[in-house]
């Protein structure tokens, strides 16, 4: 018999692994306001010391009221203010992962009223958490904020799989499947490192992303899973060669 | 202190993910048609406060799939003639959910009726 067999019944058990938290981050960077134009947009950027030498997984949240309220990186807030015209691209922020820093950038675009732009600066607030990759080298753990990092008391999301795969996308479409055979649809996280598809597209094809980040951007991506498989659909059919990079995915069990 | 990490199954001083709340609700979109270039907007929220939490949402198109697909912010799927978007945010401590259906192609098209199903968890981070 295994603990593993009995992971519902289980809240915390030294022999199933968990995400390890190496540290968080927060602070804050402010974003000009955009031109009036039609879809005018600006990017700011802060590089983070992490004093972790390898790349990380990571989750952020960030702010642009001053701390009230909080979004997930990679979701716009959407602005229904101007009606019938509904904003969807409005502030977001997203990150990269490298080698002793993460690279945090923010998006602040203007806002289409009906009858013209209007458009203001912000400050964006963030909070990130870095926990660690597949295969993470020796670290010396960051400080966290608050004083307790660890509690047996906690319900820590139990690691099941802990996928790293090299791939390489020919032109076309491609589906590869992550079996997990878990009977139910698992909670995941992905993501994607030395993505080449990153190079033609504004972004750095040295670092790590969340794969949600490629998702929200471009209908050609897709990350499904129901109760056997996580599933990766890839359409290359207007790329004009392969597409590289390695996909992390961690499947967790459901208790 | 350096910890070599590569070789821990488990360390006293680096904590997980803690699972905090979560949500599980859905919506219809009813079956309607969309001109040459019309978009169709469905909006839905619920009560979930991610107060010094991370999430991970998963959505669904039930009647048009039975997969759950990752969602970090935003989903846009092609399904040939029309897309649908669908955007996940937080606000004034609600999870709101907004879906759009826009048609993709030359003519009118009707989008049959299906169900956005939303599983939303929280994990606190010791931020």
């Amino acid at each position: 018999m295994s603990v593993r067999d009995h992971v519902k019944d289980v809240a915390f058990a030294a022999s199933i692994p968990t995400d390890m938290i190496l540290g968080t981050f927060t602070g804050s960077l402010n974003v000009a306001a955009p031109g009036t134009v039609a879809t005018a947009k600006v990017t700011g950027s802060v590089s983070v010391p992490t004093a972790i030498p390898e790349k990380t997984l990571f989750q952020g949240i960030f702010s642009i009221d001053g701390g009230v309220t909080w979004t997930d990186f990679n979701s716009n807030l959407v602005n229904n203010t101007y009606l019938p015209n509904v904003a969807l691209q409005t502030q977001m922020m997203y990150g990269t992962s490298l080698a002793g820093r993460l690279v945090l950038y923010a998006d602040n675009w203007n806002i289409y009223t009906g009858s013209g732009f209007v458009a203001a600066a912000y400050t964006f607030q963030y909070k990130v958490v870095l926990f660690r990759i597949k295969g993470q080298g020796d670290v010396i753990s960051q400080p966290v904020g608050q004083r307790l990092n660890f509690s047996a008391r906690y319900n820590y999301q139990k690691i099941y799989i802990d996928s790293k795969f090299d791939f390489n996308f020919a032109i076309g479409t491609t589906t590869a499947v992550l079996a997990h055979n878990l009977g139910y649809v698992p909670k995941i996280r992905s993501y994607v490192d030395n993505f080449s598809f990153a190079a033609g597209s504004g972004g750095d094809s040295t670092a790590l992303y969340d794969f949600g980040y490629w998702l929200s951007l471009y209908n050609i991506f897709q990350l499904y899973i129901d109760e056997t498989n996580v599933y990766y659909y890839i359409d290359n059919s207007l790329g004009g060669s392969n597409l590289t990079g390695t996909l992390y995915t961690r499947v967790y069990f459901d208790s | 202190m350096t910890l070599k990490i590569g070789n821990l199954q488990f360390a006293g001083s680096l904590g997980g993910l803690a699972n905090y709340d979560s949500v599980s609700f859905n919506f219809t979109v009813t079956s309607h048609t969309l001109a040459v270039g019309e978009v169709h907007e469905w909006r839905s929220n619920w009560v979930l406060d991610n107060t010094d939490a991370i999430s991970t949402i998963q959505i669904s198109y039930a009647e048009l799939e039975t997969v759950y697909r990752y969602c970090s912010g935003a989903l846009v799927l092609n399904l040939g003639t029309y897309e649908i978007e669908t955007l996940t945010y937080y606000k004034d401590d609600l999870l709101h959910i907004d879906t759009f259906t826009v048609n993709e192609s030359g003519g009118s098209v009707t989008v049959p009726e299906f169900i956005v199903n939303v599983r939303a968890f929280l994990y606190n981070a010791p931020f």
